[in-house]
Formats: C-alpha cells, sequence, structure tokens
C-alpha cells in the first residue's frame, strides 16, 4: 500500500513535470494538427436535464443502477445460450426492465439498495461481491414478471424461427 | 486551490508559452458568455449551449464536481468539469475512475473555426490533467469521457480505448449517443 502511494505521488510528479515540459507540448500540438477537429466532451442532459438539476447525487444513482441492472440481464441471457434469439430477447427485456424500475416492488427494492448502496461504497475498485452479484440477480429475476419473461422467451423463440425459416429458404407464413 | 503551469504552443509561431491551470472562478464563466459564446454560435459548434454558470454552481455545492480553467493573459483558454466519485470503468466493472464531464476550448483555439489557432494543447493539457487528477484519486489514471460527434478522432489519436453508443443501450430516448472513449491506468 505504502509503495503504491508512492507510486502514485510520483506518477503525479511526472505528469506535472509533463504538463510543463514544451517538448511535451509540441508532441500534443502535432497530435491536435493530425486529427484537426474539435476536442469538445461531454454529453448535456437534454430533457433529463431538470431531474439532473434537482438531485444530481440521485440522478446519477439511478443512472447506475440502470447500468447494473443492464449489464445483469445481458450476462443472464449471455449464460442461457439464445444464440440468433439473444438480441430480440434483449430488446424486449431491456424495454420491460426500464418499465418495472419504474415502480419495483418492496422486495426488489431493498435488494437494488443494498446492491447500489455495496457498489458506492466501494472504493477499492473491485467488482461486486458474490452475494451482492447473487443479490442483483435475484432481483432482475424479479423485477421481470411472468408475463415479462413470457414475452421475452416468445421474442426469441420467433426470431430463432425466422432465423430458421431464412436459413431453408422456407415461406415466412410457413 | 489548484494553480499549475502548463505548457502551450501559439499557433502563429509555434513558441510555447506558459499559461497556469486554476480552479473555475466566476471570470472565466464570464469570459465563456462574454468572449466565447457569441463565436460558438456563430460557427455551430455543440458546445455553443453549455450552462459553465451551473456547472460552476455544481463544483461548489457538490464536492465530486471539480471545475478547472486554463488562463493566459487574463483570458480563458480552455473549460473543464470533472465527476470523481460516480464514475466506472466501461471496460472493467468496478473499476473507479475520473470522468471529463464537460471540456471545452475557447474558439480561437479550435483548429476548424482558426487555422492556425491562438493556442494549441489547450484541450490536451485538460485531458492530461484529469488524469493526474485520477492518480491523486488512487485511481491510477483512469479517466473516461464521452467525445462530441466531431470531436473523436482527436480521442483516437490519444490512444483512448474507444466504445461506440449502441442503439440498443439507449435507456432514454432524449440520450444523446456519443463514443465514449476511456484511459486506462498509467504504469506505476
Amino acid at each position: 500500500m505504502a509503495s503504491q502511494r508512492s507510486d502514485d505521488s510520483r506518477l503525479a510528479l511526472d505528469l506535472m513535470a509533463q504538463l510543463q515540459d514544451p517538448q511535451w507540448a509540441l508532441d500534443a500540438a502535432r497530435i491536435e494538427e493530425e486529427a484537426h477537429c474539435d476536442i469538445s466532451a461531454g454529453p448535456e442532459f437534454g430533457a433529463r436535464l431538470g431531474q439532473f438539476m434537482a438531485d444530481p447525487l440521485s440522478f446519477h444513482q439511478f443512472q447506475r443502477l440502470q447500468s447494473l441492472v443492464l449489464r445483469e440481464f445481458r450476462q443472464l441471457l449471455a449464460d442461457g445460450n439464445l444464440g440468433v434469439g439473444a438480441d430480440a430477447a434483449w430488446s424486449v427485456g431491456q424495454e420491460r426492465l426500464m418499465l418495472r424500475l419504474k415502480q419495483p416492488s418492496p422486495n426488489v427494492q431493498t435488494q437494488l439498495k443494498l446492491v447500489l448502496a455495496e457498489d458506492f461504497a466501494n472504493t477499492e475498485n473491485e467488482p461486486l461481491s458474490a452475494d451482492a452479484q447473487a443479490l442483483l440477480q435475484q432481483a432482475v429475476h424479479a423485477a421481470l414478471t411472468p408475463a415479462d419473461w413470457n414475452d421475452i422467451a416468445a421474442a426469441a423463440a420467433n426470431a430463432v424461427q425466422m432465423h430458421v425459416k431464412q436459413q431453408l429458404g422456407l415461406p415466412k407464413s410457413a | 486551490m489548484v494553480q499549475l503551469p502548463v505548457s502551450l504552443v501559439r499557433g502563429q509561431d509555434q513558441q510555447s508559452v506558459e499559461a497556469r491551470l486554476l480552479d473555475l472562478q466566476p471570470r472565466h464563466v464570464a469570459d465563456f458568455q462574454s468572449l466565447w459564446q457569441a463565436q460558438l454560435r456563430q460557427f455551430s459548434q455543440a458546445d455553443k449551449y453549455w450552462d459553465w454558470a451551473f456547472k460552476e454552481r455544481l463544483t461548489i455545492r457538490d464536492v465530486n464536481y471539480e471545475g478547472y480553467a486554463v488562463e493566459y493573459e487574463g483570458r480563458t483558454q480552455g473549460l473543464m468539469m470533472l465527476e470523481t466519485q460516480w464514475h466506472s470503468s466501461q471496460f472493467y466493472p468496478g473499476q473507479r475512475l475520473v470522468y471529463v464531464a464537460a471540456l471545452s476550448v475557447a474558439p480561437w483555439n479550435r483548429l476548424p473555426i482558426q487555422n492556425p489557432p491562438q493556442f494549441k494543447t489547450v484541450g490536451s493539457a485538460l485531458l492530461s490533467f484529469s488524469r493526474l487528477r485520477s492518480v491523486e484519486l488512487g485511481y491510477g489514471g483512469w479517466v473516461g469521457l464521452h467525445a462530441l460527434p466531431g470531436a473523436t478522432g482527436f480521442y483516437e489519436r490519444k490512444n483512448m480505448m474507444r466504445l461506440d453508443p449502441d442503439l440498443d443501450d439507449r435507456i432514454d430516448p432524449d440520450e444523446e449517443l456519443l463514443t465514449y472513449f476511456e484511459y486506462p491506468a498509467l504504469n506505476r
């Protein structure tokens, strides 16, 4: 740990020196010339600006939660090995998950809050613990209703069916 | 209180000049409004409506937001806002990083608007400083950002990892689809 801190201090000093180095600036200027473009970065929030301004922390927490949930759902589909049906399942599932996250059941809320709390408390740059990962998986399962899962499965099955018909040259209505 | 000398390259004669990188202050926002904005509008720049006054308030209100400006001879040459606690890597889940929430350089320093620009490397210096903050915060140099549509070429040339937007990942129909770039850790 002490060694890492010492390495970081050295790196920070190197970067500070670099910023003042005219040779570094000339190299950086050459890269800018080669790119010959704007260098602006950063998203604006568009229609979501109001939400962001009202409460930036909650806004980011919800964004983060959406990202965690969607990543878990995508992993779930990958583990399910749905092949050509995966994209259709993802499309339907993603839409339903976002809908369900607007009003999750108290049980799902509790699970997601625990996952989010761990994610935000993690200052050691580590992935979620196995417990939190399992909780997230349960929450994704529970957030979607049986009808949602049926629709996801049907979308995947339809996509596979279409693919098979296309591959074998069968009529689409057969 | 940050006050760091940074080397810029004068576009006219390629000579290096020493500017200062400072904490974002009201005078920088005033420069954006009075000196930058008319030109940004005239040249239809994507950041023409950015609200730096709001960003400055955010950096005062929330500790996780930090604002910086590059200043030379009393004029604001570039602006940047960082978010330091809520973002993590898109490539390595769980890896915290410094997120460049906004980065913008003065219109007279933009090659597509003025060639040669008054000063080069303003954006490069700000980007490099974001890595410095990442190291100081214990994130090892990890930095993430979304490039505006006309700016992806620059970040590609800076050898950042690229993640193209996926239409399927759009959560909100109003969400802008921008290309994401990420710097990994610097070698310790």
